[in-house]
């Protein structure tokens, strides 16, 4: 167990350093640094070299990254180029509204896929099961935006119930307007829902005929104490990296949902941003999005493999 | 169950069928340039138009006859690349040196930080949105996921046992990997490039829907999307269309991949 939690963790380190190192050389060494973004709107090679100057790109590259590693522990990830402000103000801002769309799809997946799972794996074949599987194959693979807008044509603009757009709404606006979040979180919400929910019922269904449970029903275990005590830590497990993963997509899914319904969170501002090409806003919005990504790997794999030790997972 | 199971074929092959034949011979049914343009904005279907026009005035059927190729040719591209990356490294990292094993696999999990479609916005932003560089990128990104399953495959104690008793026999590294374990892998490998077909369209689809790669006078189904998503109550065709295509080749080859699944559950149970 600790040679796999320091194992593991060795890998997130690494893993860290990575993106740090990956999300510096978008802004430094890769063509179509800072500079020549501004060398456009700037024209002469005097103002572009006096500007390499300004920003240290000039300097060596250690010294750069070192400097640039500094002012991230301080919180300085510089500012933006289109306002001039410094990039963590609009990040700030943007948050909250990523927040009310994300926690409360990441709160129906918690509690309702492995609930769905654990009844329709329990009963194989049952209508609920075979309604859960179809709407997990059907919703697989179904981008976010297609979804989202045949929702909207369907519900808002055919059916009138409820609000095709939330343009220009910010946290305080949609928590006076909840409605509003309805589509969006719904849209968030289902695909996941489903995968997670198909992963915990192939796990219950495959622990509860396994020999161990039979082995435990021998030895006049009560099914509910099965089910409980071994059948669902172990389909757990498994689930749990699934989950992980599933807090991956919710990230990648508020992207396309807040652009489809316009909402003004860390999705549209990380589209922004890559359409203004402002790199070190582009380079906030990265390190945030990646550094969650890992984080939440790391804690997925750990808790799988609490839970289902024999299991060798990596990443 | 066995009765939904028997009549599902066909369904899942018309969702997968329509687009990808719309995909194929579209572009030869409709003739000319997708982008002419010239008729009124956003009109509904009529005069002329079957489907209505775009928000550029161009004919909606035309375009999304042009737009599926794009959709199909770059997942499948995409598709290559990982594997013709992915199935090298993961025969490299099932070979007899450990040392190369450890680095390739540890060195693929560090891939796994950066979720797809944050690659694909970062290139973006570096200036790199051409329609290359977008599948190349979404191919690698499957690597670590080809190469794994391709040392499992490999590693299989049965494939193992087989490719020392060739070894004995005499038999060379090019018989071994190329007739051997390509015939091996064939299975895994195609029931997993069915399976990563759907999330290499989902991660193409939703970049271009996000701007990120085609222009945005392009055809392509996702951005038709994108362009006419505002005008999606005056004129609902135009976006309707080409996202209930898109939609039919994702669950439609999903439907297909399941089955497939299923069978090979039933026959080694």
């Amino acid at each position: 167990m600790r040679r796999y939690v320091l194992r593991r963790s060795l890998l997130a380190v690494l893993q860290c350093l990575v993106v740090l190192v990956a999300v510096f050389a978008v802004g430094s060494l890769l063509p179509g640094d800072t500079a020549d973004v501004l060398r456009g709107e700037l024209g002469t090679p005097e103002q572009v070299a006096a500007l390499r100057t300004e920003l240290g790109l000039d300097e060596p590259v250690s010294t750069r990254f070192v400097h640039w590693l500094g002012g991230l522990f301080t919180g300085d990830l510089g500012n933006s180029l289109t306002t001039g402000l410094p990039v963590g103000e609009d990040l700030g801002r943007r948050v909250g509204v990523t927040l009310l769309l994300g926690a409360p799809a990441l709160l129906l997946v918690t509690v309702l896929a492995p609930l769905a799972g654990t009844v329709s794996g329990l009963r194989e074949g049952s209508r609920a099961d075979r309604a859960l599987n179809t709407a997990a194959v059907l919703l697989h693979a179904v981008p976010e935006f297609v979804l989202g807008l045949l929702l909207v044509a369907s519900v808002s603009l055919a059916a009138g119930l409820l609000p095709a757009t939330a343009v220009g709404m910010d946290a305080a606006a949609l928590l006076a307007r909840p409605a509003v979040l309805v589509l969006p979180v719904a849209v968030l919400t289902a695909r996941h829902l489903c995968d997670l929910a198909r992963q915990v019922r192939a796990g219950v269904a495959a622990e509860r005929h396994g020999a161990v449970a039979a082995h435990l029903r021998l030895l006049g275990m009560r099914e509910r104490t099965v089910v409980l005590r071994h059948v669902l830590p172990g389909a757990l497990g498994p689930a749990a990296q699934q989950y992980a993963r599933c807090v991956e997509g919710l990230l990648g899914g508020a992207v396309l949902v807040e652009a489809v319904f316009g909402l003004r969170g860390m999705g549209t501002g990380f589209v922004e941003a890559v359409q203004n090409r402002d790199l070190p806003q582009v380079q906030a919005y990265a390190l945030v999005f990646a550094g969650t990504v890992v984080a939440v790997n790391l804690v997925g794999d750990l808790v799988a493999h609490r839970l289902a030790p024999r299991r060798e997972v990596t990443a | 169950m066995s009765a939904a199971r028997g009549r599902r074929p066909w369904i899942a092959l018309a969702l997968l069928g329509t687009p990808v034949l719309v995909a194929v011979v579209g572009p030869w049914a409709a003739g000319g340039s997708p982008s002419t343009q010239g008729a009124l904005p956003s009109r509904p279907p009529g005069d002329g138009h079957p489907l209505g026009t775009d928000v550029l005035g161009r004919d909606v059927l035309r375009l999304v006859l042009h737009g599926g190729a794009s959709v199909l040719g770059s997942a499948l591209g995409a598709l290559l690349v990982g594997a013709a990356v992915g199935v090298p490294l993961g025969l490299l990292a099932a070979g007899e040196r450990r040392v190369l094993d450890e680095s390739v696999m540890r060195g693929l999990d560090l891939l796994l930080a950066f979720p797809g479609l944050l690659v694909l916005m970062t290139l973006a932003a570096t200036g790199h949105r051409e329609w290359y560089w977008l599948v190349a990128v979404a191919g690698v990104l499957q690597v670590p996921a080809v190469a794994r399953l391709v040392r499992g495959a490999a590693l299989a104690p049965s494939a193992r046992t087989v490719v020392e008793a060739l070894r004995m026999q005499g038999r060379g590294w090019a018989y071994v990997h190329l007739r051997h374990l390509a015939r091996q892998l064939a299975a895994p490998l195609a029931t997993d490039a069915a399976g990563r077909f759907s999330v290499v369209l989902y991660l193409l689809a939703s970049a271009n829907f996000l701007g990120l790669g085609l222009p945005s006078s392009s055809p392509d189904w996702a951005v038709l999307v994108e362009r006419n998503s505002d005008a999606l109550f005056t004129q609902p065709a135009a976006v309707l269309v080409p996202a209930g295509l898109l939609t039919c080749l994702c669950v439609g080859g999903n439907l297909l991949v399941d089955r497939a699944l299923a069978r090979r559950r039933e026959v080694r149970p």
